[in-house]
Formats: structure tokens, C-alpha cells, sequence
């Protein structure tokens, strides 16, 4: 028995309960006697029940019926009394979907408050050098390769792959080899001027970076991919020059004012944070929280 | 005890995570002990020499600066069923995502979602998307929002406009709801039915697809979805334009809700130079109506009513986030992949719901009556090329099981809302919508006119979402040893006909048909776990159907007793949304022999792609809420592909009609 208890004792479930108890009992002890009028009645009128059937018409696609009208409103009732009772009980607080609604309500009426005002020419020039590299068309690879498939050859696959690649490199003509060696494939075993978008398309992301590393000329592998093991040879590599301001005009103007409407919002989030001060009690739990809040 | 409840709950929602970043583990490590496989290709015996010009253009797909397309054809991944503010049910449900919006998402930009404010990103941009906004009222109500519309300046004493215009929400919303509720009523507003205005929104719409148009790089279509609903009963199609010009005015509901006024729109823009056809979809919808054996005046088919049909109905959609219609477990008992993402059950818009009729409803029986037809009438209505969608309402194809966030504007916008119950889209709860369908082309390059006639010919196939690559081709005689041939693609295009297309006739000394398949798995998704043939086929007046497994992961083989193939097995963590590609094979393929072929019964084959168990999007939503995964949905599926048919049609001196055909004859059922 007393081993119960103190299991119980134990118990998170049990803790909220005492504590919801201990703020139902602590609110009504506050408010006993006062209560006024209006915090007493629920008043549905016309604005409410035009609410009320618009809802129900975006939903069915028709006005409801009186019946239909009237659960409506015994429905909006309960749920107001529930709300208010909800309100009172202070079950608003501490509860992560009701924070996080609410912050995101001032979040988007921040962002509809904040005016960016058109950059200076000289703003839009520092941005643009600033990151040049976003602008500059990718580069473009062409590639062989020869598929070696865990499938078929199980454990075997990583040796049997470098095995291949010493073949390969034996041969004169690259592309031919690719043709030669390896497991059966259905992508094609060349691709002439693909972009590490478009790599990525055919073979997955992984894939497409490590191509995009290869140095020309040599046979490598192996490159792993989400079908399984690669030897690839990069047959030549194409890079573009840097195009001028004017050419990409349009996008950097875009990029700038996507990227200034954040920093104000991030501006005026920190100005309101001023008014606060933040203590933190215990650094190591403080750490896990910080780490939980980052992810978006 | 509710408050306790209460407590409890809001409790265990506190640390919510994103779910992006479980993501299920990518490139697999070799398998330990992965047996060869026999359904898989065996390794060339010996090199052989290509008997085309040599060099690195013979053997891959052409570089850029050529310009030249592929005789082989490249795969095109894309969108062809998709909604936009500019749809009003859309513009209603909060979705302020504009055209541009929904092109930049498919072509792999990051976009904020107005109704969630969050950053949207497919991991994997589509090569092509069609917007199919609907034709009831499109792009009218975003345009009343701004005052300064042309639109807003025209009707500015109206006092719809006057209600949007006010700044009150309720009063916009109400207004709103009431243009919604004639789009679903066929009751259409005067004020903005009128021919100046439709032409001057369609003219924006078709100028928004031209802009995104990047040929070789990205297609778009000049499209609109038709959205005909008698009595809740679903008869929705898309229409797609093969040229950049389109028609004056697209073709609503308002006009007519009969398919067959829609076909006589088809063919006038037909005969005025826009090529065009339409996609029927969500068949599993229509209470038994989309593929009816009546036309919309309740008579029996006849020949005209199946010409017509076909040629402009070229293909359906197999999935979207509204359910599957590939069969439904009543009109398959024996199919045990038939029960997928089902649970969609409800005639949109009806309350108290009802569920609707199953027979006719779905794409199986439809091709396999459609092979009926052929033998019965001569023709065949239902010749129908597979296509997938999303029908999304938010500008976003977001086909990636992994990084759904929701398909209805702001009913289904935020992790809460979609697993709360309280997300709920013509009475039917978030949850049980599905992600958005693929669709995968087989076109000589990446235009809108190669694009076009390829879904036009039928060489296109469905998937539930993964990108998974198939090709399937059939013919009379086929080698063995085909799939393994590194000229396969070539020679199977030389050798037979492709999905899509109709076996030659048989030749005297050919016994029965081959067909060569195989399929490659989506690198960022599961392995596969099968690949089956669906034969589907007319006998005594009556509709059979049969299902083959024509190749097993990891060296698997049936029962020689039952027949019955072991499962694959589940690798899924349920409790944090994750799985190994450590069963399973990346590729499939195959070359078999129909063993119960009778040359006198009209046929039909599709193919069915399975992968292995992975995560739901419902099971990564509630690993993102820490809690268990939602009741009435499955926690893991079998994502799949279904490619388009192959026909074959006896020689008619060896076909003995039936004296009846009780499921293609019928006035009232």
C-alpha cells in the first residue's frame, strides 16, 4: 500500500492534477463573490450567428437548416464556456500550441507592419557582391559511370567495385569501358552538361555533390548512391563567368528585400526583447531547450 | 477528470520537433546478404559491340548545346492536377499562394506558405507542372481583394465586392463562402459570369503559364480544371492545351456539368488548332458515375458515346490526396495490396456523409470493361493511360511523404491542425487525405509539345509520390534475356510497343505475349519490393482479373504450393518515423510470358510497382507531436507505381461474342 502511494506520489499525471486542482481552488477562492455581469453571459447576436452560418456554408456548401442552426449555436456556447472557463483556470499558459499561436500572430502582423523602402543603388551593389556566388550559373559536369549492384553482389560489392576500376583504368577510351563493366543500369551509363540539380534528379543529393568534387580525367570510386555503388569518371567540367549586376537585376532586387524585411523583423523581435530580462537557472537544461527551440 | 485530461495532453505536446530532419536513411550500405536475385537482370555475357555510331553520344542521353531529342525518351517528372489562389475554393480555405508561387515551388525554389509562414522546399524539383485552377471564377477573387483590380473598378457597387473590400474578415470570409458555395451548387453569380470578365482573368492565367515555360528546362500547360458535381457525385476533369495561345475562354461547370457537352468543347478547339483532351479524376468519388455503362441521359453506351469518350479522354488519375482509384478491396477480394490510402470515403460535400457507390468507381474495372466494350461494341471507352496528382489547394505538388505539410490552405497548414481532428475539408478529417501523386512521362525532351503527346499516347505512369523510374514494353517476342541486354531500350522500342500502346497483331507462330519490365527506385525513398503484371480480361460476357508477380526482392520466390510470396518485412521505427533500405533490391526487372494466354479474349496489362514499407506522412507528424500515430490510417504504406496498359485485341475471326454482358448493359443499376 504505502508502495502505491508513493509510486503515485511519483506519478507526472498526478502532479498536474493536484496542480490543476490547486489552481481551480486558488481561482475560485480569488473570485468568489465578484463574478460580474458581463464575464456571465454569452451573448450570441447577429454578427455571432452570421459567423456561425458562414461557417457552415464554407464547409457544406449550403445554409444550414434551423436545426442545423441551432446545434450550431449550442455548440459555440459550450465552446465559450469552455474558453472562458479554460481563460479563468489560466490553461492558456504554459501550453506550447496556444504560445506558439499567439507568437506567430504578432510574427505575421509584424511582417505586414514592417515597410522596405527600395534599396540605394549602392545597398544593391554591396548585396550583390556580397554574394556573387548565388548568381553565377552552376557548373555543368560530364560524366561515365558503371553501376555495381549490392544486390547482386552483396558483400562482395565494394571489392568487386574497386576490381572494376582497375579495369577501367586499363582502357583507352573511358566512355566505352563505362559501357563494358558493371551491373546491368537503367539510367544511362554517360550524361553530357548536367548540373548538380540535375544530377541530383537522376541519382540523389549525396551523389550529385561528390560528382561535382571529381577531379577530371581519372576513374573514381566508389561513389555511393541511393541505388547503390558507382565508379565514375568525369570527362570535363564547365564553369560560367560571373554575370554583371544588370544581367540579374530582377533576382538580386528580390533576394535584397526578402533579406531586409527578415532583418527588420529580426530588429524589432530583438527590441521588444530588451524590455526583458532573461534568466537562466540550470546552463545544461538551458542547452537542450536552446537546441530543441532552433529546430524550425 | 477532463481538466486532468486537458493538462495531460497540452503536457505532452511540448517539445515539438521538425520532422525534416528524420528523414529515412538515404544510400543504403551493401547488403550483407542479399542473394542474387533471379527476377533481376543477369550481367551481359559478353561485351557487345553497338551497331550505332560509337563514341559518348551513342550511348546517353544527348549534352545541351545539341538540342536534339531522344529517340529512347527521358523520364519527366511533374505535376498535371494543381490549385492556386486563383482557384475560389482555394482562395476560401486561405491559400494566398499565387501561380508563380506554385511554378517556383515545382521547380525547386523555397517559398513561404502564407498559412503557416513557413519555408516550403521539395527535395526533388519536377521537370514540368500544369496549373489546373478551376474554370468556375478563376482568378476572380483575388483580383476583388485589391481595389485597384480591374475587376474591383468594374463591379465596385457590388456589394459581394463591397463586403471583401471592407477590412472586416468576417464580413470577407462570408463573402467568400458565398462565391464558393455557386461553384459547388452550379449556381453561378452573373456578376462575374460574364464573358468579359472570364476572358480577362483566363488571359492572365494563360500569360502566367507562357512566362514559366522554359523549353528544355521546365513545362508548364495552358489548363483548367472543369469541375462538374451533380448531386455531390464527382465528374471532375482537367483540361490541358497543347500550343501557347489556348482557347478564349475555358469551359465550366456553369456552361455545362454533362461530359459529353465538355467533349463538344474539346473538339471545337480541336478543330480551331489548340490540340486539347481532358483527365478525368478522383473516379472513386463519383458514386459509380465516372465510369458508368450509361451516358449523363441514363442510356446504355453505343459506339459513338465510346469513340468520342476515348478520344478525348485519353488518361485518369490513378492517386491523389483524395484517395487511390486504383480498386477498392470489394471489387478485388483477391488483390492483398488493394486496401491503400482508402480511407477517403466520403461524396465531397455531403452531411451527414455518404459513402459512395464502389462499382464503377475505379480505374481496374473501368480498363477491364473497357476491353469489355472492345468486344462488345467494337470500342473501347475506357482507353486510358495512368497519370497521378496532388488537386493540392495550396500552390504546393508536395508529393515527398517526408515533407508534407498539408494540401487544404489553412485547414491543414500546421502539424496541430492536421492530426487534431479539428483540420477537416468537406467533412472529411485531414488525416485521411493522402499525399499528393506523381506523374512520370516518357518524352524525347522536356517540351511542351513532347510532353503533350506522350500523355497522349499513354506513355505515362502514376506513382503515390516516390519518383520511382519504370519502364514496360510488350511484344510478341521478346528474348529472354532482354532486360539484360545493355541495348534494352532500343531494342524493346524496335521489338513491341511501349505502356500506352496496342500489341501488334499476333503473328501465326506466336503463342502468347512477352512483356519486358523494370523498374528503378527513387534514390530518396524506400527499395523495391516487387514488381507485379495485372491482367485484366473478358470471358463468357464477364470481367476477370488476375495479378502476377513477375519479380521478387531479395532472391524471394512463391510458394510453389499456395503461390504465395513472403512478405518483404517492415524495417520501420514507428516511434521515430524512420526505416533502412536493408531490404528490399534497387532495381527489379523481368521478362514473362502471359502462361494463360487465349488468343481469343480481348486483354488488358498494367504494371504494379511496390516499394517496402516506409513511414506515413501521419507517422512523421506525430513523431514531430511525440505521440502515437493517428488511428484508421495505416502507420507505414507500400508506396507503389502503376504504369499505363497494354492492349491486345484478337484477330475478330477468332473472338466468340458473349449472348450477354450484364456489367456493360445496364440502364439502371
Amino acid at each position: 500500500m504505502s508502495e502505491r502511494l508513493s509510486r503515485l506520489l511519483r506519478e507526472p499525471l498526478f502532479h498536474f492534477l493536484i496542480l490543476g486542482l490547486l489552481i481551480y481552488g486558488g481561482y475560485a477562492w480569488l473570485h468568489s463573490g465578484d463574478a460580474p455581469d458581463d464575464e456571465e453571459t454569452i451573448t450570441v447576436g447577429a454578427g455571432e450567428l452570421a459567423w456561425l452560418r458562414t461557417s457552415f456554408e464554407k464547409r457544406w456548401k449550403r445554409t444550414p437548416t434551423p436545426a442545423e442552426l441551432n446545434g450550431l449555436i449550442d455548440e459555440y456556447v459550450r465552446e465559450t464556456v469552455l474558453y472562458r472557463e479554460a481563460l479563468a483556470m489560466g490553461l492558456d499558459r504554459d501550453d506550447t500550441i496556444v504560445r506558439r499561436r499567439l507568437a506567430q500572430k504578432l510574427e505575421f502582423l509584424v511582417q505586414d507592419l514592417v515597410e522596405v523602402s527600395p534599396p540605394t543603388e549602392e545597398e544593391l551593389e554591396a548585396y550583390f557582391e556580397a554574394h556573387r556566388e548565388d548568381y553565377r550559373e552552376p557548373d555543368l559536369v560530364t560524366f561515365s559511370h558503371v553501376f555495381v549492384d549490392p544486390d547482386r553482389r552483396g558483400e562482395q560489392t565494394l571489392q568487386d567495385a574497386a576490381a572494376i576500376r582497375e579495369a577501367l583504368e586499363q582502357l583507352e577510351d573511358p566512355a566505352q569501358g563505362a559501357k563494358k563493366l558493371g551491373d546491368p543500369f537503367m539510367l544511362q551509363s554517360y550524361y553530357p552538361e548536367r548540373n548538380e540539380a540535375e544530377i541530383s534528379k537522376l541519382f540523389g543529393g549525396e551523389f550529385a555533390e561528390r560528382v561535382g568534387e571529381l577531379s577530371e580525367g581519372v576513374w573514381h570510386g566508389p561513389v555511393l548512391s541511393g541505388y547503390g555503388v558507382h565508379v565514375v569518371y568525369v570527362h570535363s567540367k564547365q564553369s560560367f563567368p560571373q554575370p554583371s549586376l544588370a544581367e540579374v537585376r530582377e533576382r538580386v532586387l528580390n533576394d535584397w528585400t526578402t533579406a531586409k524585411r527578415k532583418e527588420l523583423d529580426d530588429e524589432y523581435v530583438a527590441r521588444l526583447r530588451e524590455k526583458y530580462d532573461v534568466v537562466i537557472e540550470d546552463a545544461e537544461e538551458t542547452q537542450s531547450a536552446k537546441q530543441a527551440e532552433r529546430s524550425p | 477528470m477532463r481538466i486532468f485530461t486537458m493538462i495531460a495532453v497540452a503536457s505532452l505536446t511540448l517539445f515539438l520537433a521538425c520532422r525534416g530532419d528524420d528523414k529515412a536513411e538515404e544510400a543504403p550500405a551493401p547488403k550483407p546478404d542479399a542473394a542474387p536475385s533471379d527476377a533481376a537482370p543477369t550481367p551481359p555475357s559478353e561485351p557487345k559491340v553497338a551497331d550505332t555510331p560509337s563514341g559518348p553520344s551513342a550511348i546517353g542521353e544527348p549534352g545541351r548545346a545539341s538540342q536534339t531529342p531522344n529517340p529512347l525518351k527521358n523520364v519527366y517528372f511533374g505535376e498535371q492536377h494543381l490549385h492556386s489562389q486563383n482557384s475560389p475554393d482555394a482562395y476560401a480555405m486561405g491559400t494566398r499562394n499565387t501561380p508563380d508561387d506554385a511554378y517556383n515551388f515545382a521547380k525547386g525554389q523555397a517559398i513561404k506558405k502564407n498559412t503557416s509562414g513557413e519555408m516550403v522546399q521539395k527535395k526533388t524539383p519536377y521537370d514540368w507542372a500544369a496549373l489546373t485552377d478551376h474554370a468556375e471564377y478563376i482568378g476572380v477573387l483575388p483580383q476583388l481583394t485589391d481595389p485597384n483590380s480591374e475587376l474591383s473598378q468594374k463591379l465596385k457597387n457590388y456589394d459581394i465586392v463591397q463586403m471583401i473590400q471592407s477590412g472586416d474578415e468576417k464580413k470577407g470570409d462570408e463573402a467568400f463562402a458565398k462565391i464558393a458555395v455557386g461553384l459547388t451548387t452550379n449556381n453561378p453569380d452573373p456578376n462575374f459570369d460574364r464573358r468579359d470578365i472570364i476572358r480577362s482573368v483566363w488571359q492572365k492565367q494563360k500569360d502566367i503559364a507562357n512566362k514559366h515555360y522554359e523549353p528544355g528546362k521546365f513545362t508548364t500547360f495552358i489548363a483548367f480544371e472543369w469541375t462538374s458535381i451533380p448531386v455531390n457525385q464527382n465528374l471532375h476533369r482537367n483540361v490541358f492545351f497543347r500550343d501557347d495561345k489556348g482557347p478564349d475562354l475555358p469551359f465550366s461547370a456553369f456552361d455545362s456539368d454533362r461530359p459529353e457537352d465538355l467533349w463538344t468543347y474539346l473538339e471545337t478547339q480541336r478543330g480551331a488548332g489548340h490540340d486539347t483532351f481532358a483527365i478525368p479524376h478522383n473516379a472513386n468519388l463519383s458514386n459509380g458515375l465516372m465510369f458508368a455503362p450509361r451516358d449523363s441521359e441514363g442510356q446504355p453506351i453505343d459506339a459513338r458515346y465510346a469513340k468520342r469518350r476515348a478520344q478525348n479522354e485519353v488518361a485518369t488519375e490513378i492517386i491523389q490526396c483524395k484517395g487511390q482509384s486504383d480498386t477498392h478491396p470489394a471489387l478485388s477480394p483477391n488483390d492483398e495490396f488493394a486496401g491503400f490510402e482508402e480511407q477517403y470515403k466520403h461524396l465531397i460535400g455531403t452531411n451527414p456523409p455518404v459513402v459512395g457507390r464502389v462499382n464503377y468507381s475505379y480505374v481496374r474495372e473501368a480498363l477491364i470493361n473497357g476491353v469489355g466494350y472492345q468486344e462488345y461494341l467494337g470500342v473501347n471507352p475506357f482507353k486510358l493511360g495512368i497519370v497521378a496528382g496532388a488537386d493540392a489547394h495550396t500552390g504546393f505538388s508536395d508529393n515527398e511523404e517526408f515533407n508534407y505539410t498539408g494540401v487544404h490552405g489553412g485547414v491543414d497548414s500546421t502539424v496541430e491542425k492536421r492530426m487534431s481532428g479539428a483540420g477537416q475539408t468537406a467533412g472529411e478529417a485531414a488525416v485521411n487525405f493522402g499525399t499528393p501523386g506523381a506523374t512520370a512521362v516518357w518524352a524525347e525532351q522536356n517540351t511542351r509539345e513532347a510532353i503533350f503527346d506522350a500523355i497522349k499516347r499513354r506513355e505515362t505512369y502514376g506513382t503515390s509520390g516516390p519518383l520511382i523510374r519504370l519502364r514496360f514494353f510488350g511484344a510478341w517476342d521478346y528474348a529472354e534475356d532482354l532486360t539484360s541486354d545493355d541495348e534494352f531500350v532500343k531494342n524493346a522500342y524496335a521489338g513491341g510497343v511501349p505502356m500506352g500502346g496496342d500489341l501488334a497483331k499476333m503473328p501465326a507462330k506466336a503463342k502468347a505475349p512477352t512483356f519486358a519490365v523494370w523498374a528503378l527506385k527513387d534514390p530518396d525513398s524506400g527499395n523495391l519490393d516487387r514488381v507485379q503484371i495485372i491482367k485484366g480480361w473478358y470471358e463468357n460476357g464477364y470481367p476477370q482479373e488476375k495479378i502476377y508477380n513477375v519479380a521478387l526482392s531479395d532472391g524471394r520466390k512463391p510458394d510453389p504450393k499456395s503461390g504465395k510470396v513472403p512478405p518483404v518485412g517492415n524495417t520501420v521505427d514507428i516511434k521515430n518515423a524512420t526505416y533502412t533500405n536493408t531490404i528490399g533490391d534497387s532495381q527489379l526487372a523481368a521478362v514473362w510470358t502471359d502462361p494463360d494466354f487465349d488468343s481469343s479474349h480481348h486483354a488488358v496489362y498494367y504494371v504494379r510497382v511496390l516499394e517496402i514499407p516506409t513511414p506515413r506522412w501521419s507517422t512523421y507528424d506525430a513523431k514531430t507531436m511525440g505521440i502515437d500515430p493517428p488511428e484508421g490510417v495505416a502507420a507505414t504504406i507500400q508506396e507503389r507505381a502503376w504504369s499505363s496498359p497494354i492492349w491486345y485485341t484478337p484477330d475478330p475471326k477468332l473472338v466468340k461474342k458473349a449472348p450477354f454482358y450484364p456489367h456493360l448493359h445496364q440502364v439502371f443499376n
